[in-house]
Formats: C-alpha cells, structure tokens, sequence
C-alpha cells in the first residue's frame, strides 16, 4: 500500500554465499511488493553487485539475471550482468519499465555462466515506484 | 509474443575466442526475437563485456585483463543488411565507465528477422586474445512493442499510408 503517489521503491534481493558448484547453477528469491489491488509497480532500473562472502572485495564474472513477473519473463529472456557490477554506476536502465501489477509474484533467478567455483553474495536492487491506477 | 506493452528486452550473445585465434577471428551469433507478426523489436543501445575466457571466473574490479587484447570490431546484421551499416570498434566501449554504446536513432528489428551480431577480433599489435582465450559478452537494450499501423480515418481497409497510391478505399 502506497504512503505517497507515487512512492519510490528499492527492492532488495540479496544472494548470501550463492555457492555455485556448476556452470548453470541457479538461486532463486521473491520480491514482495505488497502493493493493493488498485496500485501498480514500475521497475525503472536494475542495481547489481558481485561481492566475496565477506563483502570485502567487489568481484565481477559472467553471470545473468532473469526476472519474472507474474507467469511470464521480463525481459523475456534471461540477460548478462557481469558488465553492469563492472561498470561505473553498477546500474542497467531499462529501456522501459516493467510492470507488475497487483498478485503477480516477483521473482528474480541468478544463473552462474562461468566454469569457476565457490560462494560468492550478489545484491540487486531494482528501483522503481508504487502508484496508483488511474481509471 | 510481448507481455505488456512495450516490453523491456536485453538480448544476451557470448562470443568466445580460443586463445589461438589469429587475427581477423570472426565469431557470430544470433538472436531470437520471438516477436509476433504485429510486433517490432527497437534497439536503442549495446553494451560490453571482455572476460578471460577461464572465465568469465571472479576478477576483482580494477585488475586489468593484460594479456586480453581490446581490440575487437562489431557488426549487427538485421534480416539480411547490416545496421549500422559497417563495422564499429568497441575498445573505447569496453574500457567506458558505462561499458554501454547508445545509438542516436534505434535499430528496427520486424518480424521474422534474424539478428546476429558478428564480434571480430583484429588483432592489430603483436597482443593476443590471452592464454585462455577471451570471451565478449554483448547485451542489446531494446523494446518488443506491438506495431503502429498506419490506418486512415474512417475507413477500413488495410493499414496503409495516406499517400500510398494503392489505396483501395480512396
């Protein structure tokens, strides 16, 4: 339930001591937007991190994020964030926004894309806001 | 098939380059789409990567890839032409802060086009691509949004322009 409308949203998802055994190993969290029947969500930007387990060291490797709103993927295929935890802002701009609307859970999938082992933690923040439907 | 409208799309390829390659190594992949009749797929950006090809494993942020050569031409290839229409070098992209190249208009992508972006590597200089090899990872930011047709008021033939001298209601 929004406070403000609109009200901007940080939601986190972080993947403590993702401990990837494979090439392909996978982590899955949900994102609780707990927006009303009457509000909608847009996702404008998408934040990542790569750390050791001790969050000393930022760390980056091939590594791709998959987010599903609802029954279905969006973007619709799974895409590359080694190069944003690399870059300057560590933030990916969405072309345009992504929508979730009310029930439609949130769900975020970590696929590892390197051949090395070990634990490491990603945090992901997606940065969007909580407002009203106006009819 | 778009599920909300327009739909945000990143498109992911992997390039790999084995740590023998010569120069003028081309490796190309393609991209699906999946778009519906109804649909375009706008590109409006690309950004890259360059890992050591072991991989693509942990490296600290600031450790330099040395032995890794920047050297690398791109060439995206729409349907059966080429946009933008040569080949562009992504060194400065690769060693950018954004690691991102935003295009001034957006590549149209239409329906049952193929994409393929071909990554070159150069190999000017006596560098190699490393003694693991090297992959560029390359993401296309874009949008699947369901196609504006261009009806005329009050009628109800095809989607057509104005101006278009077959128009069948005129």
């Amino acid at each position: 339930m929004v406070n403000q409308d609109p009200q901007p949203e940080v939601f986190n998802a972080l993947f403590n001591n993702f401990t990837i055994t494979a090439n392909g190993a996978t982590a899955s969290q949900q994102i609780f937007t707990n927006q009303g029947h009457s509000e909608q969500v847009l996702i404008y930007a998408i934040k990542v991190n790569i750390f050791n387990t001790d969050f000393e060291e930022d760390l980056y490797r091939a590594m791709q994020l998959q987010i599903s709103v609802g029954s279905n993927n969006i973007p619709s295929n799974p895409f590359d964030i080694g190069w944003v935890a690399s870059s300057g802002d560590k933030i990916l701009n969405l072309p345009v926004p992504i929508a979730v609307n009310f029930k439609q859970p949130l769900i975020l999938t970590l696929r590892n894309m390197s051949a090395s082992t070990g634990a490491i933690t990603v945090a992901i923040e997606l940065i969007g806001e909580t407002m009203i439907l106006k009819r | 098939m778009a599920n909300q409208n327009p739909q945000p799309e990143i498109y992911t390829t992997y390039h790999s380059f084995a740590a023998g390659a010569t120069p003028g190594t081309q490796v190309i992949r393609s991209i699906f789409t999946n778009q519906n009749s109804n649909e375009e797929v706008r590109l409006g950006a690309i950004s890259f990567s360059l890992y050591a090809a072991e991989a693509v494993k942990s490296v600290k942020v600031g450790d330099t890839l040395a032995a890794i050569d920047n050297d690398f031409d791109v060439r995206i290839k729409i349907g059966n032409s080429y946009v933008p229409s040569q080949a562009f070098d992504i060194a400065s992209t690769l060693s950018s802060v954004s690691k991102t190249l935003y295009f001034p208009t957006p590549i149209l992508v239409l329906f049952q086009q193929p994409i393929s972006v071909e990554v070159t590597w150069k190999g000017n200089g006596t560098v190699n691509v490393g003694s693991d090899g090297a992959v560029v990872v390359s993401s296309l930011h874009g949008e699947l949004s369901l196609a504006q047709a261009a009806c005329v008021d009050g009628e109800m033939g095809y989607p057509q322009q104005i101006d278009y001298p077959m128009r069948r209601n005129a």
